[in-house]
């Protein structure tokens, strides 16, 4: 069995496995099948989390974890089971509804086709020297796990790194019985595609959505089509940032993708518990990878909190008409539902918090990417950054001019559509530049070398934000009205 | 409370709600067709550049370099599983930053490595004229005695090509 045989075999098992959670989490519906592996590569990681604080093997946490999910996720079904699943008609009033099926096995087919390069059997250099090497660790037993974790020795390894792709490849080896770096390869680059699917279903469901349940007259068959030719469009693209790394068992195009998937899910679709549940899993996933995606996913935590508030202080009827918007966004604040959001942000901050927090109880080396001395001034550092981010970001300057543009030609269709401001996306692109950022700033060492290492990969996060806001506005162009939509 | 009704072609533009309406309809055309036209076509333009890199990099002589690759890291691999019990500390005394790197990856996943100042069992290097493409692992461990070290070489696996190793990204 070759190694890409055996991780697709793993890949569907972990599919299965995480199938009710995931459920639970987002219901019925495409996203499921894409998210269901990732929702068990979180349950490695956590698995990973507790080999290293209690001890016992990884293997063995992960099947307690992985039952313990599963009989959650089944309770939560059960107790769901006679009432209408939430919001779950709204997205699924689709005139013609075999085009999703067709839509989703076309951006499945996609994924497919752009993971080819998997028959080049190529291991990256961070592949070999972090994610690969960490999951023998992870297949190990507890006790060796924090041996070579606390060992000065590893620090070329990142012990502080976030478990999920060393973890999952350690469970994947064990699953298929066989240990090779090509299972591993191709277990990170499946997630990936996973990912990129997940996020690119964002597309198809605005194209899908029949704005809070108005029925729509245009909702037809050509704009559905454009749709999922722009969707299509969208995976290629993604690949096409993340170059040779979509296959070479890096961990920068997963977390950037899902951290993308997550704007989608948080900040563009419309808030219910489907998308919150799908952007919970993106986040998970792009904070446990690595950790620029655990710093950018708080980031992310944060707008996603206040896009509820403000989103829900704008929507209420039960303000007076002499309220300022300052007075309904402190009501709305207060409100059950906002003190529930603000609580459930914070859980994800500490979830986020917690693997850190334990590398650090564990002892293990410091990150030699933010320790050390630092070499040239501020100024220096910053036009450097700058420098260097901006040639990757080429797709910006053309993002820019169309988010304007349509922002002043189609903004109420956006609204018509129940779909987050384009706003909030350009804030969470922002956030993952402030982190980049401040990190080249504020680390060790010479920018110039670092960046000249480093950026092509930092930098995929917001380019692929930069495609998606391009793609959600043709969709949106695509679904704007001649008529109605007078901005 | 009185609610206020309005309906298109009335109100403010009720003169010429017609003309109006028309002129609307063509500029929010316009609009649509631009920026979905744009759009579609960066992404469209995009993607051919994406799959054209893809194409470029699965090719025939891709797989054979990359072969290579990771038959070069299994050699150094079972040379070392040669030499060394999983979970051994090992100290890797090595000048050269490119060969001490090599060793960590090879070692790093089922030994622990430990620096200079940690008690290590045995201590290991990789020499440049050896069976795996001109290098070897060699390990140092201390006789019996604790008063000299023993000298092993690496066995178990070789490899020769004509061929460079492939560059790796970083």
């Amino acid at each position: 069995m070759s190694g890409t045989t055996a991780a697709l075999l793993t890949f569907g098992i972990f599919g299965i496995i995480g199938l009710i959670p995931t459920l639970a989490l987002v219901g019925p519906g495409a996203p499921l099948l894409v998210l269901a592996p990732l929702v068990t590569g979180v349950e490695t990681s956590l698995a990973g989390a507790c080999s290293l604080a209690f001890g016992g093997t990884t293997y063995m946490w992960f099947w307690t974890l992985s039952i313990l999910a599963a009989s959650i996720g089944g309770f939560t079904l059960w107790r769901k089971w006679h009432n209408a699943w939430p919001n779950g008609d709204s997205r699924s009033r689709e005139k013609i509804r075999y085009l999703p099926a067709i839509a989703f096995l076309l951006l499945v087919g996609t994924g497919a086709l752009c993971l080819v390069p998997l028959r080049v059997p190529a291991v990256g250099w961070d592949s070999r020297a972090i994610w690969i090497l960490r999951a023998s660790w992870f297949a190990g037993s507890g006790h060796f796990l924090r041996a070579v974790f606390q060992s000065p020795g590893s620090v070329i390894a990142h012990p502080s790194y976030p478990p999920l792709i060393s973890s999952s490849v350690a469970v994947a080896w064990r699953i298929s019985g066989t240990t090779s770096d090509a299972i591993g390869v191709a277990l990170i680059a499946m997630f990936g595609a996973a990912a990129t699917v997940a996020t690119a279903w964002v597309l198809m469901t605005i194209a899908g959505t029949s704005g809070g349940g108005q029925a729509n007259r245009r909702h037809g068959l050509i704009p559905y089509c454009a749709a999922t030719a722009c969707a299509v469009c969208f995976v290629f693209v993604v690949f096409g940032i993340f170059g040779p790394f979509a296959t070479n068992g890096y961990a920068d195009p997963l977390w950037s993708v899902a951290a993308a998937g997550a704007i989608g899910y948080g900040l563009v679709l419309p808030m219910d518990k489907k998308s919150v549940g799908a952007a919970c899993i993106l986040l998970a996933v792009s904070g446990l990878t690595k950790d620029e995606g655990a710093a950018t996913a708080a980031g992310l935590i944060l707008l996603i909190v206040a896009r509820t508030i403000v989103e829900s202080s704008r929507s209420s009827a039960s303000f007076l008409p002499s309220e300022t918007r300052k007075d309904r966004f402190l009501s709305a604040l207060r409100a059950p539902r906002g003190v529930q959001t603000i609580l459930l942000g914070l859980s994800g901050l500490l979830f986020l918090g917690a693997w850190p927090l334990l590398a650090s109880l564990e002892h293990a080396p410091r990150n030699p990417n933010t320790s050390g001395l630092r070499q040239g001034d501020w100024i220096l550092r910053i036009r450097e950054t700058a420098a260097g981010t901006t040639q990757h970001l080429h797709v910006l300057f053309l993002a820019i001019p169309i988010a304007v543009f349509a922002a002043w030609r189609f903004r109420r269709t956006r609204a018509r559509l129940g779909i987050g401001s384009d706003l909030w996306s350009w804030l969470g692109l922002g956030m993952g530049l402030l982190v980049i950022t401040a990190a080249y700033v504020t680390g060790p060492g010479n920018t110039a070398f670092w960046l000249a290492s480093s950026v092509h990969r930092t930098t995929m996060f917001p380019a692929i934000v930069g495609s998606f806001i391009i793609a959600v506005w043709v969709i949106v162009a695509i679904r704007a009205s001649n008529h109605h939509d007078a901005s | 409370m009185t609610m206020r009704v309005y309906r298109r072609g009335t109100g403010r533009n009720e003169a010429e709600p017609g003309k109006n309406r028309r002129e609307f309809s063509r500029i929010q055309l316009l609009s649509r067709i631009l920026v979905a036209g744009v759009g579609l076509g960066t992404l469209v333009i995009l993607s051919e550049q994406s799959i054209r890199a893809e194409l470029h990099a699965s090719t025939n002589s891709e797989v054979a370099a990359w072969n290579l690759d990771a038959n070069y890291w299994k050699c150094l691999s079972t040379q070392a599983h040669s030499l060394l019990m999983p979970g051994e500390r090992v100290r890797i005394v090595e000048t050269n930053l490119a060969n001490w790197v090599t060793l960590e990856k090879v070692i790093g996943g089922w030994t622990v490595p430990v620096t200079s100042g940690q008690s290590a069992t045995v201590t290991l290097q990789k020499r440049d004229r050896g069976s795996c493409l001109g290098s070897v692992v060699v390990e140092y461990r201390p006789a019996s005695n604790g008063t000299s070290s023993r000298e092993r070489v690496g066995s178990g696996d070789s490899l020769t090509s004509h061929h460079p190793l492939p560059n790796t990204p970083l």
